[in-house]
């Protein structure tokens, strides 16, 4: 009798009991996912599409992104300045290079989802986003100068408070892992010797550290999963006023 | 009690029992997933028309080794219609390093060798990333997105398809390996690796010898012969067991001594058609009047140097090569002295001529191809040091004078071109 039980139990487990079944598009599920650090499963994973991306353009509020915006980004002929031909190529990179994803994961549900919610930031008929997005990374950087402080702080807080919170206490960042700066900055660049690497100044030598990882984020020799601010979405000005936060004892 | 009943009762008794905080007048929401499959909307990002009349056409395919790209040359149009990416690490160069073409199986393939950035990018930069493994990647052919990816060693070199093209042969000119472990020969040498094409798994790692580069495959495929540039050597290696052998075989006598300076340089391969023969081109890193651009024939059915084919006397180091349409001589580009050479194939051996390039014909030639129309490709690096990193561009020479009578522009420092017919 149990057993019977527990079968038929288990055989109406999808069927109504009362309960209200709503029917979304599968892009409704892409969207919630958006915002959701876990769908990469990698426990150290603190971003999710929208902590980089917005689906505005330009971004509300004066807020600067990393990534381009994801209007019409299922449309483009290109990604990542040229890099990348396809969509789903464009989101590995993202989802292994940053989110610390599986790539297989993509072709799963969770991807599917995904893949619908971008096609529908672009409906056919709309051309609005779709255009091929140019961002400028800066190949060689050097000390960008001496910045303004002040400046600097709003800068941050367009740019850079989002993932890493307040600054001197990282209150608010988005996971534990994320560096509390500029404490821990100066705490791993103010004892180097600069001089190996053509500086003749400590304090040039940590504004360029902050520059290249700015420009650089997690590439061209630096390490961590920080994304790069191309030209286009910080100007070398507000890099320099942004390295003014950075200052060793 | 009809069977609805029955159902929700005892899905109920299941929920309070087994979930408990789950119970029913939930909503529940079903998704509907959309007829188009994942990650569709950008598939028709392609190079190719095949409406436009096409779909026969053939095409040249060149890697722009510090661009990222392939290039796509419509050689019946004359001119490039396509510059493609084909790197995988975000704003690094990668690399691509030589290529293939598999029509059938609707891939490119290509190794990206990473290499260091001629200047440092930053404070950091200078950790430097020559030491970074190689990736192999595959490529749908028509729109050039990633289809697979394998790692290879650090600093792939060439690589070639299996006749049968079941397998991706890859070897690494690993200067940096055997400058790192000097009266090592073991722990200097590189390996062959091997790729399944199909599912792109690393399937054997051979190691070989010193800073291996160009690659010939014997006709069964069997035999790789390799050019081992840091110990002036040729490597056969057996590939069709499951216990490989390696046989290194001098150039001249014995091996080199120093495998970071070696004396010959023994750089690129050209096989024959009849594959009884491979073309070694030597590129020493120090030349002299003794042992400048030697150019000589390794006999494939005794695997011993024919010096009777051999010549010291070109006027630049020799290349990447290609035999004439008829077999009797073969085209050898040159550098240094940047030109042409035309050899006989056969005895008596003979340098039938040379021409010298005007820098506008071609700086650095590097590799020169058949192509299917019957003229002759010559890839042409053009200028790329710490200063300058100019386009390069692929000649077009007449296959009687070797004059140059066309060009396509492609990208920075070009290195290897492949010829294939559009996507099937």
């Amino acid at each position: 009798m149990k057993t019977w039980m527990g079968a038929v139990a288990l055989a109406c487990a999808t069927l109504s009991c009362g309960d209200t079944e709503r029917v979304e598009p599968l892009a409704a599920r892409g969207a919630l996912l958006a915002s959701d650090p876990r769908i990469t499963r990698s426990q150290y994973n603190a971003f999710a599409c929208l902590t980089c991306h917005s689906v505005d353009d330009p971004p509300a509020g004066g807020r600067v992104y990393p990534g381009a915006s994801l209007r019409g980004a299922a449309r483009r002929p290109t990604y990542w300045s040229g890099e990348v031909t396809h969509l789903r190529e464009a989101v590995e990179r993202c989802w292994t290079g940053f989110m610390r994803g599986v790539a297989t994961d993509l072709d799963g549900p969770d991807g599917q989802a995904l893949s619908a919610w971008l096609d529908s930031l672009a409906p056919e008929g709309s051309t609005a986003g779709t255009a091929a997005v140019t961002r400028t990374y800066p190949r060689v950087v050097r000390d960008p100068g001496v910045g303004d402080r002040t400046r600097g702080l709003a800068v941050w807080g367009r740019a850079c408070a989002s993932c890493h919170g307040a600054v001197g206490t990282g209150a608010g960042r988005i996971g534990p892992l994320t560096s509390v700066l500029p404490r821990d900055t100066l705490a791993e660049h103010c004892d180097d010797n600069f001089t190996d690497v053509g500086y003749a100044d400590l304090q040039a030598y940590l504004r360029a550290s902050v520059t290249e990882k700015t420009r650089h984020g997690s590439f061209l020799g630096y390490a961590g999963v920080m994304p790069p601010f191309a030209n286009e979405t910080l100007t070398d000005d507000e890099v320099r006023d942004l390295a003014a936060l950075f200052v060793c004892p | 009690m009809n069977p609805t009943r029955r159902c929700v009762r005892s899905f109920r008794l299941l929920l309070v029992l087994a979930v408990g905080a789950a119970g029913c007048g939930d909503e529940i929401t079903r998704y509907v997933a959309p007829d188009a499959s994942p990650w569709s909307a950008a598939t028709s990002n392609s190079w190719y028309a095949p409406d436009g009349g096409t779909r026969d056409a053939w095409f040249g395919f060149v890697s722009n080794s510090l661009m990222n790209s392939i290039s796509v040359l419509d050689l019946r149009a004359g001119r490039t219609i396509a510059t493609l990416p084909v790197g995988v690490v975000p704003l690094a160069e990668n690399g691509p390093h030589h290529l293939a073409v598999d029509r059938a199986a609707g891939a490119v393939f290509t190794p990206l060798s990473f290499p260091p950035a001629s200047i440092p990018t930053g404070p950091h930069a200078a950790h430097g990333s020559s030491t970074r493994p190689g990736v192999l990647v595959k490529r749908a052919l028509d729109d050039f997105r990633l289809l697979g990816r394998a790692d290879v060693d650090a600093n792939p070199g060439d690589m070639v398809l299996s006749p049968d093209r079941t397998r991706v042969f890859v070897s690494h000119y690993d200067l940096v390996r055997a400058q790192a472990h000097p009266g090592d020969r073991e722990a200097q040498k590189s390996a062959l690796v091997i790729v399944d094409a199909r599912t792109m798994q690393r399937t054997r790692t051979i190691p070989v010898c010193v800073a291996a580069h160009g690659m010939v495959v014997s006709p069964d495929g069997n035999t790789v012969y390799m050019a081992c540039y840091g110990d002036d050597a040729i490597a056969v290696v057996s590939v069709g067991t499951d216990t490989p052998t390696v046989n290194l075989v001098p150039v001249r006598g014995q091996l080199a001594s120093n495998p970071t300076a070696p004396t010959w340089g023994p750089y690129a391969l050209t096989p024959s058609p009849d594959g009884r023969t491979v073309w070694v081109s030597c590129s020493p890193p120090n030349p002299s009047a003794g042992n400048r651009g030697l150019f000589i024939a390794f006999d494939t059915t005794t695997n011993t140097f024919d010096t009777s084919r051999a010549t010291t006397g070109l006027i630049g180091t020799p290349y990447f090569a290609t035999y004439a349409a008829d077999g009797a001589s073969i085209v050898v580009p040159l550098q240094g002295r940047d030109g042409v050479a035309r050899v006989s194939a056969a005895p008596p051996f003979r340098v039938m001529s040379q021409q010298a390039f005007t820098s506008e014909e071609c700086t650095l030639p590097h590799q020169l191809s058949r192509g299917p129309d019957g003229r002759y490709y010559l890839v042409c690096e053009g200028i790329h040091d710490r200063v300058r990193q100019e386009r390069g561009w692929v000649a077009v020479l007449d296959p009687d004078s070797l004059a140059v009578t066309g060009r396509f522009d492609v990208g920075v420092f070009p290195d290897a071109i492949y010829f294939s017919q559009g996507p099937q």
